[in-house]
């Protein structure tokens, strides 16, 4: 057995073993990494430099949600189906306060606009969601994402 | 209170009528996906419950359920900051 089929079968095993649901929301961040500078440039060009930092806000906000709760997943699904339950129904609460926070304490500064910050936190959140179905795999032998080629199993 | 409320302007009762409208509305929106998110996480630890070798499938399942009810929430949340004075 050479070394680049060790190679490839642990890849495989780490792919099949591991952790889909924190596989997926790497891969959201980074789309959502991608798709940033047109929003960006889209805000920047309706509101200006506010626009694009409250833009930028949006980005990040979505991509910590997402990332936080597939790492609330992954760990709580170690301990118990019953701190699953509790920890993504208590997860759901924690991340909707963190975001109403950060929203309420930036909100009156003059580097903030509503609209831009909406509208980005909105189409993001759920483009990136509907995208990302493209991506899914969901069988047994690939439970996160497809395959993208014989070497590289994402 | 009725003093108060005849010596508070109309403006001023307007905004905080609108703050505790957008508030109510947020609140009224996380009711939904709340109860949606407990929907999806029960119906996916009885899915690993029956096929645990299908947890791995039933997890990527249930992450895209979560995050595509939160969006509900995030829609009132919209609405709520789009909303307050």
């Amino acid at each position: 057995m050479s070394i680049k089929q060790k190679t490839e079968e642990e890849v495989i095993v780490e792919s099949v073993s591991g952790q889909p649901e924190k596989r997926i929301a790497n891969h959201l961040a980074l789309r959502a990494l991608w798709v940033s500078p047109l929003f960006l440039i889209l805000s920047a060009i309706g509101w200006g430099l506010s626009g694009a930092v409250s833009a930028l806000l949006a980005l990040v906000l979505v991509s910590f949600n997402f990332l936080a709760g597939a790492a609330i997943i992954t760990r709580s699904v170690k301990i118990s189906p019953n701190m699953l339950y509790g920890s993504v129904l208590g997860g759901y609460v924690v991340r909707l306060a963190i975001l109403t926070g950060v929203v309420m304490s930036v909100r009156s500064f003059d580097w903030f606009d509503t609209v831009p910050f909406a509208m980005t936190l909105l189409v993001t959140h759920l483009g990136l969601l509907a995208t990302e179905t493209r991506y899914i795999s969901a069988s047994l032998a690939y439970p996160d994402l497809k395959p993208t080629s014989s070497k590289e199993i994402r | 209170m009725l003093n108060i409320l005849a010596q508070t302007g109309a403006g001023e009762m307007l905004e905080g009528l609108k703050a505790i409208g957008a508030g109510l509305g947020y609140g009224l929106a996380a009711i939904g996906p709340g109860i949606g998110i407990g929907t999806v996480v029960g119906n996916a630890i009885s899915s690993m419950a029956r096929q645990p070798e299908s947890a791995g499938m039933v997890r990527t399942t249930m992450f895209l359920g979560i995050a595509f009810t939160e969006a509900l929430a995030l829609i009132g949340f919209v609405v709520f900051i789009l909303l307050l004075p």
